[in-house]
């Protein structure tokens, strides 16, 4: 890890200088902007600039943004993370609406919305904002169609407080840098590096007490520890009903054992070249530990069709299940919130990355500062000043507060300075979760375009009676340099990506699972290489480190 | 006319008897598994106890569904697509239908291949997606309503069987100086409710049933038709995101109960209407298929 | 009102002077039936004609943004691309082989059906069996994947019946293993569509004349014989026709039930030209490369029909048109 962030830090002048450069570019763009602006809105003048009367500022943001209020557009799937029907009835966004002086008209689509997203963008017709989980490699793609609006000069002009990150953190401004150079979207951002780890092996610490085994470490031990949970009843029913290891896909259960092995269930970079799982010698011996797993049922047998969080959570509330790879709020903090004066021991404790069996050790699970989800805003839109003021509100701290802990006296108090939650919130008795209780307030500062603020899933955590942060343990098993960053394709490079990705993902999706489960052999493995091969993986590689090269030298 | 049955027939006759019942049996257990199912205790269907009877019967499920809202508000969605859709449907299907049965009229038939070209052929969904939005019917209750109006199927099966009424009638009412609009609703459709019975069941069943047009057209909740939230339900199972309000525990206890719950009140009105009008079906698929 | 009586009157008295004015004539008289036809003509001119206009973009590079004017031609890179892909056989071969066994199993199980309908001679169990069998046609596609998924599982119902008399001996993941995939399709669809699509037969058998089947009772015919010389013959025309519409949509498999059920597990037999189109053009973004697939496949489905129409035309004389 240490030399991970010796190289990060290398890179830190590299890219302030390169921030400043694009912003000077920027600067010299800003006539031409603003002169271009009246024309694409008709009907809004008096909006523009003059700040509104009796307003103040919030980090050097104005508010309120406007004096008449404007209405914006704003598409976002519902449910799920995001929890409710409609944002507004979140008491976050109403607060919000009354400090800006903009009403959001939330479209909301169902679940499925890689389907409703593909679909919108194919209408041609967009609203002002829209929200995506993909931006990072979706955002250059749909800006070099003419569907997006570049920002980084609106950024400039009209997003101090956004813009005051981007200086304070440089790398954040490559991490969403088009090949182009233009900024699509505006990312969600973790800002403190121990929070940067996203799901982690967890294991149900009082089994392994019951049966007097140790935190396993590597590999071996991982498969000794599950076999023990199959075959010695640790919830002591009688039953031999244990489900040792389960997952809702088989990506988490690949980040749990592939780096173990030196490789990736996707691309990842090995000493400065992009690489694709699969297509490595070493990912034979992943297939082969996982098919162990699987032949002995200590992997869930029905991985493959049991793919949503409920049927999970069924199976850690019914005390079956011995061990997962997950968040450390939606599972370790939801389970044991659940299973509170329902079970005596139940207790989950964090394991470290398995070590393989040729010492290769690290957590892939981590993401950057800058993550691959927030809002993008339509090229059509009339109101291009407003919209990134709007956006530039959510990076205040202001907007930060409202977004991650809610509305002031609802949901949390200031005490000395400090936003603490309220108990009804992290102590909710309406039957739900706290996080679920949360979210009824606000939208969640990790799943929007602003700043996800450390103490939320510190206070959370601790009301869940976890004291110590499992995620400091991760520190040093993240490699920044093994992992591949947010790099984005040109029109040319995606033009072969996409097509030959999409059969090859088909293929390898297909083939791992026939081979984990047996229904293939492995023996020969080369095979399956050379497949790849001829399906084009190296030319997907080729264009892969393209892109990452440009992403490092930029 | 008694006829004498050999003895082979008569073992024929009783196998078939027999077999025949054991096929209705197939057709009806798995809905009445459904049934049971939704009043048994979850546990109990988890383990498989559940085969005829319900096993810890109790009502907790339904309770629940009838508590939520966006059942109801996603029922009365259903019923307005399927009264107002089908009302459109044998409107338009009428009116394509009753011209082009007439044998005066100029170009039927070119008409008529424009019509059945369709049954073969169709732009797909990307473009009939860009049309919906760029008739400004996104999202709004007309998406679910308007594409899909005439089925030319169904246009076939009620031109032929304006076809078979003598055109005698029609003739006769002309010269008493009625014309077309007036003969269509005076003369042709008293004699026709048969075939609008059954038009009216294809179509009321078809759109009670839709699901995917309302999942690609429609974002706000407060317009989703039942089967999309069944879809969440049954297929994705997210009922606790459904049922809020209600602890985690609860729901993982009657979980299994509240998807057969739901299935069952989401046949409930077909399996009600059906028997009545299930004499119809052979009319109209007979209308439609042998003569066409 | 008066005028179409006149138009008929004046078309009596006069001589046919031309084809043309005899038709503008006629055509004059039918008006109101052109009128009453506009509507409808209108929606298939708008909600069917219009889309297929659309699917020009199967032959360009669409860019939404750009619309499908402003898009550039590509020509038959598309469908190029189809058939250099990976997975053209395969397709091709998986909605062939799905449809085809949905025909080679469903289609004599509704006639068969029908006919032991046909042959039950207590009327009242014979319209409760009707009614029984058409019933799982009228339950939403939702409804049936949800029970299919439910009943398959490993605690489910099937499971529990097969290890309940010692067929099998550990539960099966039906819904994993691609093999079992067809047989939950093709069996689905059979309780789905036999008791529907034997209407259709029986329907044909009520048409034929009871006086043939008295008269082979005179002549000393069985069941067995009025079946294979009356019965049979008798809806022979209808039997062919189904079996041509059939055929003509034999590359023509649903990705809705398919999507609702598969998963990478079961591509291998599951995976069909409507799924494959779904999730590229849908899920994945790729319009013009699923519009191109979606034409090929539009396009293979009526060549199919017009070849299955014109053999049978030419060696039974049934034909659609």
């Amino acid at each position: 890890m240490n030399a991970a962030k010796r190289k990060l830090a290398l890179l830190l002048p590299v890219m302030t200088l390169l921030a400043t450069l694009v912003s000077a570019c920027g600067g010299t763009n800003n006539n031409a902007g603003s002169a271009a602006e009246p024309s694409a809105s008709p009907g809004t003048q008096g909006s523009t600039s003059a700040p509104v009367e009796g307003s103040r500022s919030v980090g050097g943001l104005q508010v309120p943004i406007v004096a008449d209020k404007l209405e914006f557009s704003l598409w976002s799937p519902s449910g799920g993370n995001f929890r409710g029907t409609n944002f507004n009835e979140k008491l976050s966004f109403q607060q919000m609406e009354e400090n800006t002086n903009i009403h959001i008209n939330f479209q909301h689509s169902t679940e499925a919305s890689a389907e409703a997203f593909s679909l919108l963008m194919s209408s041609g017709k967009l609203p002002d904002i829209i929200y995506n989980d993909l931006w990072g490699t979706d955002s250059g793609k749909y800006g070099a169609k003419g569907a997006l609006l570049p920002l980084e000069d609106l950024i400039d002009q009209y997003a101090p407080n956004f813009k005051k990150i981007l200086d304070g953190h440089p790398d954040i401004r490559g991490q969403i840098t088009s090949p182009e150079g233009h900024i699509y979207y505006l990312p969600n951002l973790v800002l403190d590096s121990q929070d940067l780890t996203q799901m982690f092996p967890q294991v149900r610490s009082d089994w392994l007490e019951k049966l007097g085994l140790p935190m396993p470490q590597t590999t071996e031990d991982w498969y000794n520890m599950l076999k023990a949970f199959r075959e010695q009843d640790p919830n002591g029913n009688g039953k031999k009903d244990e489900i040792p290891l389960v997952t809702v896909n088989l990506e988490n259960i690949m980040m749990l054992f592939a780096p173990a092995f030196g490789v990736e269930y996707g691309f990842f970079v090995d000493n400065g070249q992009v690489k694709y799982g699969p297509n490595d010698p070493r990912f034979k011996d992943v297939v082969v530990y996982l098919n162990r797993l699987y032949k002995e049922q200590l992997l869930d047998p029905n991985y493959l069709v049991d793919t949503t969080f409920q049927t999970l959570t069924e199976k850690v509330t019914t005390d079956v299940a011995g061990a997962w790879f997950g968040w450390s709020g939606s599972y370790m903090g939801n389970f044991t919130t659940l299973m509170e004066g329902k079970h005596d021991t139940f207790k989950i404790a964090a394991a470290v990355p398995p070590k393989g069996p040729n010492g290769d050790q690290r957590h892939v699970s981590f993401r950057w500062q800058a993550g691959a989800h927030g809002l993008a805003v339509s090229s059509k839109t009339a109101h291009p000043e407003e919209v990134m003021k709007w956006l530039d509100y959510q990076y205040s701290e202001e907007g930060i507060l409202l977004n991650n802990f809610g509305v002031e006296g609802k949901s949390y108090d200031l005490v000395n300075g400090e936003p603490v939650y309220k108990d009804e919130v992290t102590h909710p008795t309406n039957g739900l979760t706290n996080t679920q209780e949360l979210l009824n307030h606000t939208i969640g500062g990790g799943s929007w375009a602003t700043v996800a603020d450390t103490r939320y899933a510190e206070q959370i955590r601790e009301a869940n009676g976890q004291t110590e942060n499992p995620l400091e343990i991760y520190k040093d098993y993240i490699d920044f340099d093994a992992k591949l960053p947010p790099v984005q394709f040109t029109a040319e490079e995606n033009e072969i990506v996409v097509p030959l990705m999409a059969d090859i993902q088909t293929y390898v999706a297909e083939t791992i699972n026939a081979q984990i489960m047996g229904r293939q052999s492995f023996d020969d493995y080369n095979k399956v290489m050379k497949q790849l091969e001829q399906m084009g993986i190296g030319e997907v590689l080729k264009q892969y480190q393209a892109a990452y090269e440009r992403f490092k030298g930029k | 006319m008694v006829i004498k049955r050999s003895i082979p027939e008569m073992i024929f006759d009783n196998c078939n008897v027999l077999f025949l019942i054991f096929c209705s049996f197939l057709f009806l257990y798995p809905m009445w598994y459904v049934l049971v199912s939704s009043f048994s205790d979850a546990h109990a269907i988890a383990a498989g106890e559940v085969s005829f009877w319900p096993e810890g019967f109790n009502v907790d499920a339904y309770k629940l569904v009838f508590e939520d809202q966006r059942i109801w508000t996603a029922y009365g969605n259903t019923f307005i697509y399927v009264i107002a859709g089908t009302f459109i449907n044998l409107v338009l299907t009428t009116l394509g239908a009753y011209p082009l049965s007439r044998k005066n009229l100029e170009g039927r038939s070119l008409i008529m291949a424009f019509i059945v070209f369709t049954m073969f052929f169709s732009g797909g969904l990307i473009p009939a997606y860009l049309n919906v939005r760029e008739l400004g019917l996104y999202d709004t209750r007309w998406a679910l309503l308007l594409p899909g109006a005439v089925s030319a199927f169904n246009l076939i099966v009620m031109r032929t069987f304006f076809q078979s009424i003598p055109d005698s009638l029609i003739e006769s009412a002309k010269i008493d100086g009625a014309h077309d609009f007036r003969i269509l609703l005076q003369i042709v459709l008293p004699l026709s409710m048969p075939v609008l019975a059954v038009m009216t069941l294809f179509y009321a069943v078809g759109h009670w049933n839709s699901w995917f047009p309302a999942m690609i057209y429609l974002q706000d909740r407060n317009l989703f038709p039942l089967q999309l939230i069944l879809r969440e339900i049954l297929i994705q199972s997210s009922a606790q995101n459904m049922l809020a309000g209600v602890t985690q525990d609860e729901v993982f206890r009657i979980s299994e109960s509240i998807k057969f719950a739901t299935i069952i009140i989401a046949t409930v009105p077909i399996l009600l209407i059906y028997p009545f009008l299930q004499k119809y079906f052979v009319k109209g698929v007979m209308i439609g298929a042998l003569k066409e | 009102m008066a005028v179409p009586l006149n138009a008929a009157k004046a078309k009596s008295r006069k001589l046919p002077t031309s084809r043309s004015s005899v038709s503008l004539k006629r055509m004059m008289s039918n008006r109101y039936l052109y009128l009453m036809l506009l509507p409808t003509v209108l929606y298939f001119l708008i909600f069917e004609y219009k889309p297929m206009y659309g699917a020009v973009i199967a032959f360009k590079d669409f860019n939404p943004f750009a619309g499908v004017a402003g898009s550039p031609w590509v020509g038959f890179k598309n469908f190029e691309k189809f058939f250099e892909s990976y997975y053209f056989f395969r397709l091709l071969k998986n909605t062939f082989l799905m449809s085809f066994y949905s025909l080679l199993f469903i289609f004599p199980a509704s006639l068969a059906f029908a006919l032991l309908l046909n042959e039950l001679r207590l009327k009242k169990l014979k319209s409760f069996l009707q009614t029984v069998s058409y019933l799982p046609h009228f339950i939403s596609l939702i409804v049936i994947c949800g029970m299919i998924i439910d009943f398959t599982k490993p605690g489910g119902i099937i499971n529990s019946l097969l290890l309940g008399i010692g067929f099998i001996t550990e539960p099966i993941q039906f819904l994993i293993l691609p093999e079992w995939f067809r047989t939950i399709y093709v069996g689905s669809g059979m309780w789905q569509s036999l008791g529907w699509n034997s209407i259709i037969y029986l329907a044909a058998l009520s048409g034929i004349n009871p006086s043939l089947y008295e008269a082979a009772v005179v002549d000393g015919a069985g069941r067995w014989k009025q079946l294979t010389h009356i019965t049979l013959p008798g809806i022979l025309p209808t039997v062919l026709i189904l079996l041509i519409l059939n055929v003509g949509t034999l590359l023509n498999v649903g990705w809705d039930k398919i999507i609702l059920l598969y998963n990478p597990g079961t591509y291998v037999t599951a995976d069909v030209i409507s799924t494959f189109v779904y999730r590229r053009g849908v899920m994945e973004a790729d319009y013009s490369f699923s519009a191109a697939v979606g034409l090929f496949n539009s396009i293979i489905n009526f060549t199919l029909l017009v070849l299955a129409n014109r053999i049978s035309r030419k060696t039974t004389e049934s034909s659609l048109w």
